[in-house]
C-alpha cells in the first residue's frame, strides 16, 4: 500500500470494498481523497484504511470494470468504518481487462518479477483445442518457457520444471498436468486469479528454487445461483456458485471432463476395451461467521486414465484439500490459520507375461500454518507466520505378479518404499515506506527439513556406491537441515510514472523430482534430500526499471537477473530414475548459474490489449562426472524468447486475438558416430551434454470470440469461440529420432512434431 | 520394465505425433574400437568381431580392425582368437567349449601407432553362469491376442518346460531357429527373461498354470511354417548386465522430452571411453520340436 499524507493529527477511516452483486471482496480498489490527494488500495480481503484529518472529505472508490462511487464523510475526531459495494460496469466489460491490481501497480508496488493474471485476460488468449489454461498462459510471460511443445511443465528463468511451487488454494500440486501435459489441472472457470513469482519470492513461500505459482479458487459470496461452463471439442465443464443460509455461506462446485474415450469403440475391434479420459472436480465452501471471521474449505480431485485393452494401463491424479480460518483481530491485525493436505499418485499396470505387474508411486503431504498480517501504519506492514508439515514420498510400490521385475528394480515384490520428512518454517517480512519515494521490504524465512523413519537408508561412498545400510525406526529423525533464507527488496519511485526496483532472495529446495526428463511426466516421483544429498540453494539478484505511459494504459519494464545455484543436481549418464530406491547414487551434484534480461510492454486498456515481451536468458551447470566436468547448458537454456499477445475488440460483441511465440531451440545431445552390434546400429556420443539445439520453435495462434445475442433468457450470456493453434502449421520439433532401415541398414534422422494446425470451436456460457 | 514403460508412452505420443525426415549437422569425433564377442560352453568356434565406429551418416564406410591380438582366458587356460584371412576383423577360436561357473576375461590388443608398444589394450570380463540340465519339452500352442476376433494367420506361442534353477539371478536369452535358420539374428529379435520370480519352479508346469503364469519364449506364424518344420530353442544363461546392455540399445537412438539426455550405451570393454560393444559368456541348453500342420 502506498500512501502520501501530511503530518497533521489524523483519524483512521477503514472498511471493506466488495462487489454488490456477488459479495466478492475486491482487491486493488483505488480509494482516493480528492482534496488532500491521498489514497490507498484495498488488500486481498478488500480492506482499506486511510488516515485523514478531522473534517469533511470526499472519498472516491474506483476499480476497473466497476462503476466508480463517491462518498462524503465527516471525520469527527475518532476512527470510523465505511464499507462500500461497487457495481460491475457491464457496458465496459468487453472493453477492458479487469485487473485486481491498482492501475499503476507496475511502478507503485514494491514487488518485482511478479505477474498476476486474471481469468478475463487468460480467456482472451487463443488456446490449444479451445481449452484456455492458466499454465499455458503463464508460459507466454517473460522469463517463462514451456518445457516442451504441449507440456504443462514450465521453466522460470532457466530453472527446472520441478523448481516451481504450484499451489491451488495454498495446497501444493505435485503434477499439474492432464492428458500428459496438454492441459493443466486448473479448470479456468473456478480460478479467480493466478500469480507467478519469478523472483523476489515473498518470505511466506519457500521450498522451491525458481518460482511460485499461486492459484486461487473463487470465493465470492453471490446473491443468487450463478454458473458458467463450456462445451468444446475435447472437454466440457460446468461450474455453479450458490449462496446458502441467508448469504452467510457460499458453495462453488465445478467439474470438467473429456470425452476423448467415446470415440474408441468406433476405432476398430482391436482396441475395444481401451479407455482414455480425464476429469477434475473442484469444490469450495465459504462460510461467513461474522464480520471478523470467515471459514474456507476448498477441495480438488482429478484423475487421468489411459488403458490399452487388457494389456497395459496408466492412471494418475491429484487430490487436495484446504481448510482456512480467516480472522480479523482488529482493522490492523488479520490472520489465516490453514490446514491443508495434498496427494498425487500414479499407477502403471502391465498385464503382459512375464511382465505382469502394477507399479504405484506418488507424493502426499499435510501442513498446518498460521499467518499474520499487521498494518502498523501507512508506512509499516508486517507479515509473519509459522508452518509445519509432513511429507511422504512413495518411491515405488510394486506388485510384481509376474516376478520378472525384481531384477530390474531394487524393489522387492510387494514392498512399499516411502521416504518421509518434516518440513518446518518460520518467516517474518516487513514492508517499510521510508520516504514517499523510497520503500523497502526485508524478510527472513527460517526453513528446516528433517528426514524421518521408517527407512532403510543407503549410505553412499565417494564413488556413489552403497557401502552401508542403516535402518531407522518409525518417526526417528535421522537428518536435519536448517537454513536461513533472507529476502530483500527495495523500490525507488523516480516520479509518478516510473520506478527502479531491486531484490535479492535466497531459496532452498528440499524435495525434487527423480527424473532426467525435461518435459514433466506423470511418472515424476519426488524424493527428498538426505545425508547423501544436500538441499539445492539459489541466490537470485534482480534489478528492474518500470515505467508507465498514457495514464498507466501502457506498462513497460526491463528486469535483469542473476541466479547463483549451489548443490545443483543432475543425473549421471544412463541413470535409472524410476522406482529406484538407490536414487541418491544416480545423482551428481555441482553448481549452476542463470542470468538474463526481460523486456515487457503491456497494454491493459482500450480496444487493443495484450503484451510484447522479449527475454534473453542463459542457464548453465557445472557438475563433476557430467560433460567431462566442464560447464554445460542446462536443458532450459534457450537464449531468445519473443512473445506477442494481442486482443482486439472489433465491436463490444466481437473480438479477435492472436499470439506469436518464438523460442530458441531446446538444447539437445546429438551423436557423432555409430556402431552396429548384433545387427543393431546404435549411436555414439562424445560425452558432451546439450551441445546442439533443436531448430527454433515458433507458432502463431488465432481466435475469434463472438458474444451471442441474448434472446431467450436474460440471465444467459454465451459466446462462441473459434480458435486455431499453430495457424501457419509450423512443425515444431518435439523429438529427434534416428531409425535404421530394416533393408539397407541406413540410419535416417526424423523429427517428431505433435501439432500441425489445430482448429477448434467451443461454446461458453454464463448465467 | 523400462522397455514397457516407454512403449506405453511412445504409443500414446506416437498416436498424436507426426514425423518428417530432417538432416542435422553433427560434430565429428575420433572413432572408437567396437568389440562384439562371445564365448559359450558349446563345442564350436567362438567369434569376436572388431571394427571401428563410423561417422553417424556413413554406415557404409565401416573399417574393420585387422592385425589385432585376441584371446580369452579363465585364468588357467588361454584360448586365442585368430583373424580370418577372408574376413578382416573377424577372429575365431578353434573348436572349444567353455565351462560353466567360470569367469572369462577377453584380451584384445588393437594396433595403434600412438601407443608405446604399438597396441591399444582392451579387456572385458564376463561370468559364464550355470544353466539348467535339460529342457524337457518344447510345445507350440495357438494364440490369439484379440480373443474372439478371428485372425487371418494363426499364431503359435512357444513354451519350454523345464525345472528352473534355485538361483534367482539367472537370466535366459532366447535364440530361435526354424529349420536351422536363426530367427534371432539381430538383437532386436532377442528376448531376455530374468528368472527371479520363477527360480526353483517347474516352468510352465502345473504349478505355473494354477497361477496362470506361463512363460512363452517366442512366437511363430503358421503361414511361415511348413509341415514337419523343426523349431529349435537355445536357452542361453547370460549375465544380467548383458541383458541390460541389450535393452539399453533401444533407447540410444534419439532424444525427446520424456527421456533424459541420450548417452553412450553401457559397455563392459575397458578402459572406459576407449571402446564400445560387449563381450559375454553364456552357457547354452537346446531343445527342438516339430511343427505339424493342423488339418
Amino acid at each position: 500500500m502506498l500512501q502520501a499524507t501530511d503530518a497533521q493529527v489524523k483519524y483512521r477511516v477503514s472498511g471493506v470494498v466488495s462487489d454488490v452483486e456477488t459479495g466478492e471482496k475486491l482487491m486493488g480498489v483505488a480509494v482516493f481523497e480528492k482534496k488532500l490527494q491521498v489514497g490507498a488500495v484495498t488488500d486481498e480481503k478488500g480492506f482499506y484504511e486511510l488516515d485523514l484529518p478531522a473534517g469533511s472529505h470526499t472519498l472516491q472508490f474506483s476499480f476497473l470494470g466497476y462503476v466508480s462511487d463517491e462518498k462524503m464523510i465527516d471525520v469527527k475526531g475518532k476512527a470510523m468504518t465505511l464499507n462500500i459495494r461497487l457495481k460491475e460496469d457491464v457496458t465496459k466489460l468487453s472493453e477492458v481487462v479487469i485487473s485486481s491490481q491498482k492501475t499503476d501497480h507496475n511502478v507503485s508496488q514494491m514487488a518485482m518479477s511478479v505477474q498476476s493474471l486474471d481469468m478475463i485476460t487468460i480467456k482472451k488468449i487463443p488456446a490449444l483445442m479451445g481449452e484456455v489454461d492458466v499454465i499455458k498462459t503463464i508460459q507466454l510471460l517473460p522469463g517463462v518457457q514451456a518445457a516442451s511443445e504441449g507440456s504443462s511443465g514450465f521453466s522460470v528463468r532457466g530453472g527446472g520444471t520441478d523448481e516451481n511451487l504450484i499451489l491451488l488454494d495454498d495446497a501444493p500440486i505435485y503434477n499439474a498436468s492432464h492428458f500428459l501435459g496438454f492441459f493443466s489441472v486448473f479448470n479456468n472457470d473456478v480460478v479467480k486469479e493466478a500469480t507467478l513469482y519469478k523472483g523476489d519470492i515473498p518470505a511466506n513461500f519457500g521450498g522451491r528454487l525458481s518460482s511460485v505459482l499461486d492459484v486461487n479458487v473463487k470465493d465470492e459470496m453471490p446473491k443468487k445461483i450463478t454458473g458458467q461452463g463450456g462445451v468444446g471439442l475435447v472437454t466440457s465443464r460446468l461450474t455453479v456458485e450458490a449462496p446458502l443460509f441467508n448469504q452467510q455461506t457460499s458453495l462453488l462446485l465445478g467439474g470438467r471432463t473429456t470425452y476423448a474415450g467415446l470415440v474408441i469403440p468406433f476405432m476398430g475391434e482391436e482396441i475395444k476395451g481401451s479407455d482414455i479420459y480425464f476429469y477434475d472436480l473442484n469444490a469450495k465452501l465459504t462460510q461467513r461467521i461474522n464480520n471478523n471471521n470467515r471459514l474456507f474449505l476448498s477441495a480438488y480431485h482429478g484423475r487421468d486414465r489411459f488403458q490399452v485393452r487388457d494389456m497395459m494401463g496408466l492412471g494418475y491424479g491429484n487430490s487436495s484439500v484446504t481448510m482456512k480460518w480467516n480472522h480479523i483481530f482488529s482493522p490492523r491485525l488479520t490472520s489465516n490459520l490453514t490446514l491443508l493436505g495434498s496427494k498425487y499418485q500414479y499407477s502403471i499396470d502391465i498385464w503382459f507375461d512375464p511382465y505382469d505387474f502394477t507399479l504405484k508411486a506418488g507424493s502426499q503431504s499435510a501442513e498446518l500454518k498460521y499467518d499474520f498480517t499487521m498494518l502498523w501504519n501507512e508506512n509499516h506492514t508486517s507479515r509473519w507466520g509459522i508452518s509445519s508439515g509432513f511429507l511422504s514420498l512413495e518411491q515405488g510400490q510394486l506388485d510384481d505378479r509376474g516376478g520378472a521385475l525384481s531384477q530390474y528394480l531394487s524393489v522387492d515384490s510387494m514392498t512399499v518404499v516411502r521416504r518421509k520428512g518434516l518440513d518446518h518454517a518460520f518467516y517474518f517480512t516487513h514492508d517499510h515506506t521510508i520516504t514517499p519515494r523510497f520503500s523497502m521490504r526485508y524478510g527472513l524465512r527460517l526453513s528446516c527439513f528433517q528426514n524421518i523413519g521408517e527407512e532403510d537408508f543407503y549410505v553412499f561412498n565417494e564413488n556413489h556406491q552403497v557401502f552401508d545400510t542403516i535402518h531407522y525406526k518409525r518417526g526417528e529423525v535421522f537428518n536435519t537441515e536448517f537454513h536461513p533464507e533472507p529476502r530483500l527488496a527495495a523500490m525507488f519511485r523516480i516520479d509518478e510514472v516510473s520506478s527502479v526496483k531491486a531484490s535479492y532472495s535466497r531459496t532452498f529446495q528440499y524435495v525434487q523430482v527423480a527424473s532426467a526428463a525435461t518435459g514433466g511426466l506423470p511418472f515424476d516421483v519426488w524424493f527428498p534430500i538426505s545425508p547423501n544429498v544436500k538441499p539445492q540453494r539459489s541466490d537470485q539478484f534482480a534489478i528492474g526499471y518500470f515505467r508507465n505511459f498514457h495514464h498507466d494504459a501502457i506498462e513497460t519494464s526491463v528486469e535483469l537477473y542473476y541466479k547463483n545455484l549451489n548443490n545443483v543436481m543432475d543425473f549421471k549418464d544412463n541413470a535409472m530414475t524410476y522406482g529406484n530406491v538407490l536414487i541418491d547414487g544416480e545423482l551428481r551434484i555441482g553448481k549452476g548459474r542463470s542470468f538474463g534480461a526481460e523486456f515487457l510492454v503491456r497494454k491493459n486498456t482500450g480496444k487493443l490489449t495484450g503484451w510484447i515481451s522479449y527475454t534473453y536468458s542463459r542457464s548453465y551447470r557445472t557438475i563433476p562426472d557430467i560433460n567431462l566436468g566442464k560447464e554445460y547448458r542446462s536443458p532450459y537454456d534457450r537464449p531468445h524468447n519473443f512473445v506477442i499477445v494481442a486482443n482486439y475488440d472489433i465491436t463490444p460483441k466481437l473480438s479477435v486475438a492472436a499470439n506469436w511465440i518464438y523460442n530458441t531451440g531446446q538444447p539437445v545431445t546429438y551423436p557423432y558416430g555409430q556402431y552396429t552390434l548384433g545387427g543393431v546400429t546404435y549411436a555414439i556420443y562424445n560425452g558432451s551434454r546439450n551441445e546442439s539445439r533443436y531448430p527454433a520453435y515458433h507458432r502463431m495462434d488465432l481466435s475469434l470470440t463472438w458474444q451471442l445475442p441474448d434472446r431467450r433468457w436474460k440471465r444467459w450470456d454465451s459466446e462462441l469461440n473459434v480458435s486455431v493453434y499453430n495457424a501457419y502449421a509450423h512443425h515444431n520439433t518435439w523429438a529427434v529420432t534416428f531409425t535404421q532401415d530394416k533393408e539397407s541398414g541406413d540410419v535416417k534422422t526424423e523429427k517428431m512434431y505433435l501439432f500441425s494446425t489445430v482448429p477448434s470451436i467451443s461454446y461458453q456460457f454464463k448465467f | 520394465m523400462r522397455k514397457n514403460f516407454w512403449i506405453l508412452l511412445l504409443m500414446v505420443f506416437g498416436l498424436l505425433s507426426c514425423r518428417e525426415d530432417i538432416v542435422i549437422d553433427l560434430e565429428e569425433g575420433n572413432p572408437l574400437v567396437g568389440v562384439e564377442g562371445s564365448f559359450t560352453d558349446e563345442y564350436k568356434r567362438h567369434e569376436v568381431i572388431l571394427s571401428y565406429t563410423s561417422d553417424f551418416y556413413q554406415a557404409d564406410a565401416i573399417r574393420m580392425v585387422s592385425g589385432a591380438k585376441v584371446a580369452v582366458t579363465d585364468g588357467v587356460d588361454t584360448i586365442p582368437y585368430l583373424e580370418q584371412e577372408d574376413r578382416p576383423g573377424h577372429y575365431l577360436t578353434d573348436s572349444v567349449a567353455g565351462k560353466k561357473n567360470t569367469l572369462y576375461r577377453l584380451m584384445v590388443s588393437v594396433p595403434d601407432v600412438g601407443e608405446p608398444d604399438g597396441y591399444k589394450h582392451l579387456t572385458a570380463e564376463s561370468y559364464m553362469n550355470d544353466n539348467i540340465e535339460v529342457i524337457d519339452s518344447l510345445v507350440l500352442k495357438p494364440f490369439n491376442l484379440f480373443q474372439g476376433i478371428p485372425m487371418k494367420d494363426t499364431m503359435y506361442m512357444i513354451y519350454p518346460y523345464f525345472q528352473s534353477l534355485p538361483d534367482p539371478s539367472i537370466v535366459f536369452m532366447i535364440h530361435l531357429y526354424e529349420d536351422g535358420i536363426s530367427q534371432s539374428d539381430t538383437l532386436t529379435k532377442v528376448l531376455a527373461i530374468p528368472m527371479a520370480g520363477y527360480a526353483g519352479y517347474y516352468v510352465n508346469g502345473p504349478e505355473f498354470l494354477v497361477t496362470n503364469m506361463e512363460i512363452a519364449v517366442g512366437m511363430v506364424k503358421s503361414s511361415e511354417l511348413h509341415d514337419g518344420e523343426v523349431i529349435r530353442l537355445d536357452l542361453l544363461s547370460i549375465p544380467l548386465d548383458y541383458m541390460t546392455f541389450v535393452y539399453s540399445l533401444s533407447f540410444s537412438m534419439g532424444s525427446n522430452p520424456m527421456m533424459g539426455p541420450p548417452t553412450n550405451v553401457i559397455t563392459n570393454i575397458q578402459p572406459a571411453g576407449e571402446a564400445v560393444g560387449w563381450f559375454y559368456a553364456a552357457s547354452v541348453v537346446s531343445a527342438e520340436t516339430v511343427y505339424h500342420k493342423m488339418k
